[in-house]
This record gives C-alpha cells, structure tokens and sequence, in this order.
C-alpha cells in the first residue's frame, strides 16, 4: 500500500524536478542505449552469419578436404594434395551407413569464357548430380544435371545470374553454346541466386559442370580436392568423423605415427569460429557499455546524495507527519531506479528505432531481440538500485527535529 | 479510554542538548498535563526551551529522562516506527515557515501524511481538509501561487487530513501579517471547539490570548501555568480590523 502510494508520488515528482530528473537519466539512458544496440547487432550478425552458413552448411554437414592438419582453415586454403579420390567417397557412403549423400567440390579455377564474341572470367566448378541435395542450391530456369550426364562426362554447364546479365545480355541463357577455355559447352539451366558469400565471394558469377567433366576436360586430374557429406541428422556427426577418420586411414594405409591426410570440418567447428568473431559485439563492446551505465549509475548516486542535502526540510516534514525511517530509505531507492528504470525504458525505444535504420543497411533482422532488453532494463534497475543505496541511508539517518525549525 | 484520547502528560521531563560543547538545558524537570480538547498557548523568550517542548511532545525527541505519556501510555517503550506511526495518527503539525512541497499542488501537500498511513481508504480526505481551512477551491494551486496566509492553511489543512487528536503549532503567525494570522488563529479555535487539543507556542502575548490555557516557561522550567480568563476570538477580532 505505502510502497504504492509512495511510487506514485515518486512518479510525481520526476515531472516536478525535470531538469534534475534529466541529467540523473542521461547517464543510464545512454549506457542503456549501447548496452541493447551492441548486444542486438551482435546477435543480428551471429543469427545472420549462421542462417546463411546453415544455409549452405547445415548442422548435418561434413567437410572434407584432401591434405592434413590445418583443418580450421576452411574448404579455401586446405592442402591441395592428390589423396583424396570418387573411389574414397564412393567407399564411405558404402560401408559408413551414417552419411547418406556426398557430392564433391571441385575448384577448376577463375577461366574464361566466351560466348558469341563476348567473354568473361568466371570461376568454374565441378560437382554431381547430388548437387541440389547436399548444397541445397537448385536451378532458378532449365534444369541441373543428372546422373547420366555426370557418368558420361557430358559438356553441360550451369550459370550464375550475373553471367545471364554479363555474358548474355539478359537474353534466356537455356540452350546456348559457350566455351569453357578452348571446351565448347552447352548451357542447360540457371542457378538460384545466392549473392556475395561469406568469404566475399559472388556466388552468382560461377559456372558448375559435372566434375567428371571438370576433372578430364578442363582441369585433367584424377583425384579431388573437397568434398561434402551430409549424415542422416544432426547427431551422428561426430559418429560419422571418427568413422570416416579409420576408413580412410584404412585406405590410404597410414601408419599409426603418420598424421591424417585428409581433414574435416564440421559445424561444431563454424559455431566456434563464428563465436569467436563475435566475440568483440557479446563480449568487448558491452563491457565498454557497461562501463558507461557504471558511470551513469554515479553520477545519479552523486545527483542524489546532492538531493539529500538540498532537501533535509522535506524529509524532517515527512518524518514529522509520520514517514518511518524505511518509508524515507524506501522513497530515495524507488527515486533512484525510476530515474534509471525509466531512462533505460527510453533507451530501449530509441534503440529499437535505431535498430530499425541499421538493419536496412546492414541487411541484418529488424526486432529487438529479448535478450538485448531483457539486458538493457536489468542494467538499469540494478544501477538505479545501487545507486539509491547511499542516498537513502543518507536521508533516512537525517534528524528531522534540526530541519524543521529553519 | 475514550476520555485518553489524546491526553498528554509529561513528569518531571528533563532534555539537555550539548551546543557548541556547552550543555544547554533545554527542559527541567517539566511536569505537564494538558486534557483532551484543551487550546494551550506555550510562551516564552526564545531558547526557553518551548520548541524543546514541542519535539518532546510531538514525539520528535525523547525525554533524557522523566515520563511521557500520550493517551495514558508511556512512549518511551515505543519504537522509532512505532512513534512514526503515532505521529501520523494523533498529531498534526503546523510549523511557523509551512513547511510545503514546493512544486506540488495545495491538495497533494494536504495529502502527504496520507502516504505513511495504514488506512486503506484514503479518498476524498484531503479534499475535506482543505475544506475545513476554506481552501477547496485553491486544491490545484501550488505553494507559489498562493498568499502566506493561504500556504499556512494548507498546512493546517496537512496536519487534520489524517484526523489527530492534538495540533501542535510551532510560531503558526511567525511570518504572516496580522489578518492572515487572525485567520488562521480563528480556524485553530474552531478546531478546538470541535474537540481537538491544541498546542500553540508563540512568543507573542496577544496570540496566546486566544488559548484557555496560557504556560510560561523561562530556561527550560514552566514558571506560569494559569487559565485565560476571557480568551479573544479570533473571528471577532478579524470582523474589527476589516
């Protein structure tokens, strides 16, 4: 009942003293302010980040790469050694009931190609007709390739959209001839778009062919470089490691004190890696907003303990009309965190404003995410909290008998 | 016990402050009864101690020694809570510089006690006491926008919302001109007449001619204490000067 009357007076009075009220919130509102961007963009970018990783490497994928050790470099920089073979593969998804489809990725490099006069450098890759499948990517027009024409090596090819705007000057690409270096093929579909990856990369300037194709008509070797394998779910991911680990050891007849040739990259592996970039917006950058609300919390401890003094008379009157020493302590700590509590509340909106603008340029989701408000308010209640200690201990030990006769 | 109500006796009340390390004996050996419904103007010289004698009674301050009984109960077994409590609900204050919250409406400095009060309804209690002060149509007006006369009443006003047994007024027309202090001197004796005790200290000897109980005290010892004969109404005098 008094802790109610006595917000509501609080309330009251926050409207009277409005310049005060004023500079005790800035310091809380713009810690809070940080605090929920920070957060919210960090998380925007890590939801961001692992949905377009998902995307193309979902919880049930394996990398993996031909050449051992520094396997946290990604598919881009592992070993181009000649280990790794279709028979290896092959030979995995026979006997490793677990892993359920695999197609391989082969990178036959930045080449030109040329249609009608036109030409343009386009990176050139070689997978199978487990394309679609295992890298969830599909033809927007015409159709990919088939088992078939993988089998025979056929002079098929599948282009990106920037290639239909480039090369073809938007005209329908389906059926065209072009030649890859001095290999004339036939176009039979368009990728669906994916834009600039993460590595920066445009997906949509590429051209895929059957990697048989690849290996003997454009790059001439046996053996590949990477492949993909998607186990049966999410779980049997580190099942399926250590048992393509043996079964290849087996085959390539390694000895135990020789290192693996080969090497895996699995999504628990993305999740550090992109934890541990984000680590400067969860981590660094809310520890610099933190320490602005620390200093916002000061000041109001400071503002209020200066309110104390400047208002001995009121609290001597409130005590004569029968504040008990916890009503007054009670009155300063609710002063206090309603100045923060409400200072964060109106970070919050502007921040879920802010938020808004960012997210249109930097294509990340627009919400404020829980966590970052859940955070922000906590923030500001306990700093309103430790704050109103000091001043209310002050206030509450004030002897109200000297203040009155002034 | 309904003749205790708001009863106030004090025996052999002693209070020593120390100001700059010298003892300073504010009340001596004061014995004391004021009855239920009495108006008892307090006089003297200032550092007499009356203003001691207000805190005492009013529960602000705490006797060094003797006994302090307030509606038959001696106080110095209650708790600083339970004084707080006792406060709110037998007695008001009025102060001689009002003592209002600046920046807060007439009606929500009248309903301030009520804040601290263990009653559950609480509405339209500040309203009647303003009306009681002739003030209902001052309730949105702040301390700023309203005469002296009409801050104190609103201090008057403060002190009854929570209905008390006993006013105690510290110098109330210390710092108004003498009509508002006629006015608010003919609302004290209008409370008086229905039942309320009043406690009135003044240095003032035409005020404490209002009251029907006149005490005197000199370096903290009640020297005076005898019946007015006659007492002035204030609402008379008021009349005559305008």
């Amino acid at each position: 009942m008094r802790t109610r009357r006595l917000l509501r007076h609080g309330l009251r009075g926050m409207g009277r003293h409005r310049l005060r009220t004023f500079f005790m919130m800035l310091g809380t509102f713009v810690g809070v302010l940080a605090l929920t961007i920070v957060v919210a963009i960090g998380k925007g970018t890590r939801d961001t980040m692992l949905s377009r990783i998902d995307k193309i490497f979902s919880g049930s994928s394996i990398l993996l790469s031909a050449g051992g050790g520094g396997s946290r470099g990604g598919p881009h920089s592992a070993g181009r050694t000649a280990t790794l073979t279709v028979d290896d593969l092959e030979a995995i998804q026979a006997s490793i009931p677990v892993v359920r489809a695999w197609d391989p990725l082969l990178l036959a490099g930045s080449r030109e190609v040329v249609y009608q006069g036109n030409s343009s450098t386009v990176r050139i890759m070689g997978h199978s007709e487990t394309y679609e499948e295992v890298w969830s990517r599909g033809a927007n027009r015409g159709s990919l390739f088939g088992e078939a024409e993988v089998r025979s090596s056929a002079r098929v090819a599948l282009v990106g959209e920037t290639l239909v705007d480039e090369l073809f000057q938007g005209a329908d690409p389906i059926g065209l001839q072009i030649r890859i270096g001095t290999v004339p093929f036939e176009v039979i579909g368009v990728l669906e778009s994916i834009g600039i990856d993460l590595h920066g990369w445009d997906r949509d300037n590429e051209i895929v062919v059957p990697y048989t194709t690849a290996m003997r008509r454009i790059m001439n070797v046996d053996y590949i470089s990477t492949a993909k394998l998607l186990a049966v779910n999410d779980a049997e991911i580190e099942h399926a490691v250590a048992d393509i680990t043996s079964l290849l050891r087996e085959r390539h007849a390694l000895a135990e004190d020789e290192p693996n040739d080969f090497s895996m990259f699995t999504p628990v592996q993305v999740q550090q890696m992109v934890g541990s970039m984000n680590k400067i917006f969860t981590l660094f950058l809310p520890i610099i907003a933190g320490v602005s609300l620390l200093i916002g919390g000061i000041v109001v401890a400071n503002l209020m303990i200066m309110g104390v003094n400047e208002r001995r008379a009121e609290i001597g009157l409130r005590k004569a009309v029968g504040a008990r020493e916890k009503d007054i302590r009670l009155q300063f700590l609710l002063e206090t965190s309603l100045v923060t509590v409400v200072g964060g509340v109106l970070a919050l909106v502007v921040a879920t404003a802010a938020l808004a603008f960012v997210a249109r340029m930097m294509e990340l989701p627009n919400v404020m995410p829980w966590q970052a408000a859940v955070l922000g308010l906590g923030a500001a209640t306990i700093v309103g909290l430790v704050a109103g200690v000091a001043p209310a201990r002050r206030a509450a030990a004030l002897e109200s008998v000297s203040t009155l006769r002034e | 016990m309904t003749s205790e109500r708001g009863k106030i006796e004090l025996e052999r009340v002693c209070k020593t402050y120390k100001k700059n390390a010298q003892e300073v004996r504010a009340l001596v050996e004061v014995t004391l009864s004021v009855d239920p419904g009495e108006f008892v103007a307090v006089v003297g010289p200032s550092g007499s101690g009356k203003s001691t004698l207000m805190n005492v009674v009013g529960l602000l301050d705490r006797p060094d020694s003797g006994v302090y009984r307030l509606d038959g109960s001696d106080v110095a077994s209650h708790k600083r809570d339970e004084l707080a409590r006792l406060r709110n609900e037998k007695i008001g204050f009025v102060f001689q510089s009002f003592h209002l919250l600046p920046k807060t409406t007439a009606l929500e400095n009248v309903e301030l006690p009520l804040i601290y009060c263990t009653r559950s309804d609480i509405s339209g209690l500040g309203a009647r006491a303003l009306e009681q002060v002739g003030l209902k149509d001052r309730a949105k007006h702040l301390p700023s926008e309203l005469s002296g006369g009409e801050q104190q009443r609103v201090a008057i006003a403060r002190a009854l919302v929570n209905e008390p047994e006993i006013i105690l007024a510290d110098e109330p027309t210390g710092n108004l001109d003498s009509r508002s202090g006629l006015a608010v001197l003919a609302i004290f004796q209008e409370l008086n007449r229905q039942g309320k005790t009043v406690v009135l200290i003044t240095h003032d000897k035409a005020v404490a001619a209002m009251a029907n109980r006149q005490l005197e005290i000199v370096d903290g010892r009640i020297v005076t204490d005898e019946p007015v004969e006659n007492p002035k109404d204030a609402q008379t005098e008021l009349e005559v000067v305008s």
